[in-house]
């Protein structure tokens, strides 16, 4: 059996911000791939470069981000070297995005009809879009999809209006669906409803799914593959799995030693020293200065990604051979 | 952990049929009343942390106020001791402020931008005289040192401090008065993953140190568990589960209860959808268990006639109809969707 083909492919992705002389790096060297109907996860704390990432590969970053890739290919086509217009073409339709505040993504002068009106038009294949808007509000969980369509954002709850952003989504039948954070400000019980819909949508639609958070729980619920990112860096990528139950990365183990230990309700937290976020060294291994395990040679030269397991990568000098 | 499961004496501070309401909409339409405390009754003890744990709109936060004295319930009485500082209004807190402490979500907006995390930590000291002037500087050291920073911290100002660290200072000046009591509003769920086990940790150490009493208001179940001796569950506005957290956790007995056990657990398949209240027939609302409509355990009796929370000989209570029987896993098969 053969894998599935390619959707999007990312070489040696470099964000940063500012103005010439005086950059700051957000991504320093991304590199990865999604196959069509994968979901990967993109995982990391504050400043990891995981937001920037996202927003760097629909062109969303702001005026004074400076963004450069050596490959950057949507179903084997050029994004990099595409003009703004042929760009938008694809983006929002093909490539589309939830964010984690869904308020952001309406208009809250129109009411919920008007936005999933837009949406089913554009795709440009129906006509009555009134019945299908209902349709797929029931699909995503929604009981009453006539009140929701008359509804404006502002009347409707945090799980409720991402539900009918989800709507929206399922409307376009994008290919690729980027989620940055989608149930981050949502109660345990709607996020887990949500993080179902994604799910079993995603499988409907045979939809690729770049799914960021911080919360590697989730990610494992969710996704096929898993990118665990530090200071602009992946630091680890491989198999949902193999990440979870194999972490290579000390920074990796380190998180989810973390979240194992609030499982098992131990009476002491395990705990990574220090905080994410600081300076980027100019040599040697961002983390390094938070490793337990660092040696002498950590801080004098940047680790590459080797391989660790099938499939598996991690970017550290204990596993360089 | 779990160091005193069972609450022993005098409780710290008691509520007693709490009730507390809001006015909304009041600008362009008729004032419509929402009630965000549906009389409450709980106790603290010294030197215990208690959890409260729901989800958005469960009235966790407005009760963590109300205790403090920062909203005024509409009935319903708040003792601190054996003294009732509801009916005096305002100043029935005066006398206990220095008891009585605060921990904010976002710490930036709990410090003065223009102070000095020295000066924001002497502020108290010097206001309550808890140590003569000359030692301030050192007291102020040794608070940092205690919440795990180094006293060279005093001298930033607060923008210079990531989140994680400005929660420490917080935590600091919390303890700073020897409080009996602190409120912490969801302290650690703004922090990222490594840095929310550092600092709770540090709350865990703190507690177990100096005996100082916690209300830790949280939406996160798991991390109730790690922290709290007793956890108790709101919904709309009523504790509708409260017992020692391991038990409650382990053994959940209110259907909701154990829904956010699940959602906790990442059971996605069993997590019930949103009911539509609109078709379900309920006589009088306010005669109703709140959770009717959500619950796959749901019988007559619920849409009639509201649960009391009935306390049981071990501990715990739960207000519903149709508990969980003691020793039932969280996989026991109901019907989830029942509601529809």
């Amino acid at each position: 059996m053969s894998a599935p083909a390619i959707l999007l492919e990312v070489e040696d992705l470099h964000t940063s911000f500012g103005i010439k002389g005086r950059r700051t790096p957000a991504v320093r060297g991304v590199s990865f791939m999604i196959r069509e109907g994968e979901a990967l996860g993109l995982i990391g704390e504050s400043g990891s470069g995981k937001t920037v990432t996202g927003l760097s590969l629909l062109r969303l970053l702001p005026e004074h981000a400076h963004m450069d890739a050596t490959v950057l290919n949507y179903r084997g086509r050029d994004v990099l070297g595409m003009s703004d217009e042929a760009f938008r073409a694809i983006r929002g339709v093909d490539l589309a995005m939830i964010f984690q505040d869904p308020v952001g993504s309406f208009n809250p002068a129109k009411r919920i009809g008007w936005h999933l009106e837009q949406a089913i038009l554009r795709r440009g294949d129906t006509q009555d879009w009134h019945a299908e808007a209902e349709a797929i509000l029931a699909d995503v969980g929604i009981r009453a999809p006539e009140r929701v369509l008359g509804s404006y954002p502002h009347q409707l709850s945090g799980g409720m209006l991402q539900r009918a952003l989800l709507a929206m989504i399922i409307a376009l039948r994008p290919s690729l669906i980027i989620a940055d954070e989608p149930t981050t400000n949502l109660d345990n019980l709607v996020e887990r409803q949500i993080l179902e819909l994604i799910r079993t949508h995603q499988r409907k639609l045979g939809a690729s799914v770049l799914f960021i958070t911080h919360d590697l729980a989730i990610a494992g619920e969710i996704c096929d593959r898993i990118a665990v990112m530090y200071a602009g860096q992946i630091i680890e990528i491989g198999p949902t799995r193999e990440v979870l139950e194999r972490p290579k990365h000390p920074y990796a183990a380190g998180l989810l030693a973390t979240s194992a230990s609030l499982d098992r309700g131990d009476a002491e937290l395990h705990e990574l020293p220090g905080e994410p976020g600081g300076a980027i060294p100019v040599r040697g291994c961002a983390f390094a200065p938070r490793c337990a395990q660092a040696m002498a040679a950590c801080s004098e030269r940047s680790p590459p990604l080797v391989v660790v397991g099938p499939d598996h990568l991690a970017r550290c000098l204990l596993h360089e051979h | 952990m779990s160091i005193e499961p069972t609450p022993r004496g005098a409780p710290l501070m008691s509520v007693r049929d709490l009730t507390l309401d809001f006015l909304v909409g009041q600008r362009f339409a008729a004032a419509r009343r929402v009630r965000a405390l549906d009389h409450v009754s709980l106790d603290i003890y010294p030197g215990e942390i208690v959890g409260l744990v729901g989800e958005s709109g469960s009235g966790k936060t407005t009760l963590g106020r109300a205790l403090l004295g920062m909203i005024a319930p509409s009935s319903g009485q708040i003792f601190y001791r054996s003294d009732d500082l509801a009916a005096k209004g305002q100043a029935g807190w005066g006398p206990h402020r220095r008891d009585l402490q605060m921990v904010f979500q976002d710490p930036l907006s709990s410090f003065n931008p223009r102070f000095t995390i020295a000066s924001a930590l002497a502020l108290p000291l010097k206001l309550h005289a808890i140590c003569p002037e000359a030692q301030i500087p050192a007291t102020t050291g040794d608070l940092l040192r205690r919440v795990g920073l180094r006293p060279e911290f005093g001298e930033r100002y607060p923008h210079e401090l990531s989140g994680g660290q400005l929660q420490r200072v917080a935590i600091a000046r919390a303890i700073s008065l020897k409080p009996n009591l602190i409120v912490a509003d969801e302290a650690v769920s703004k922090l990222d993953v490594s840095v929310r086990a550092q600092i709770l940790n540090l709350l865990n150490r703190m507690n177990r140190e100096t005996g100082t009493g916690m209300v830790f208001i949280t939406h996160d179940l798991g991390v109730a568990r790690f922290l709290c001796h007793r956890i108790a569950v709101m919904y709309f506005g009523r504790i509708v589960e409260i017992g020692p957290a391991r038990e409650l956790f382990d053994n959940p007995r209110h259907p909701y209860t154990r829904s956010l056990v699940q959602a906790r657990h990442g059971d996605l398949g069993a997590v019930v959808t949103d009911a539509d209240e609109a078709t379900l027939s309920i006589p009088d609302p306010a005669k109703a268990c709140n959770y009717a409509a959500r619950c796959a355990r749901r019988i007559g009796q619920c849409l009639t006639q509201r649960p009391p929370l009935e306390p049981g000989a071990d501990h715990r209570a739960n207000a519903c109809f149709v508990p969980l029987s003691p020793g039932a896993t969280v996989s026991e098969g109901d019907p989830v969707h029942a509601a529809e």
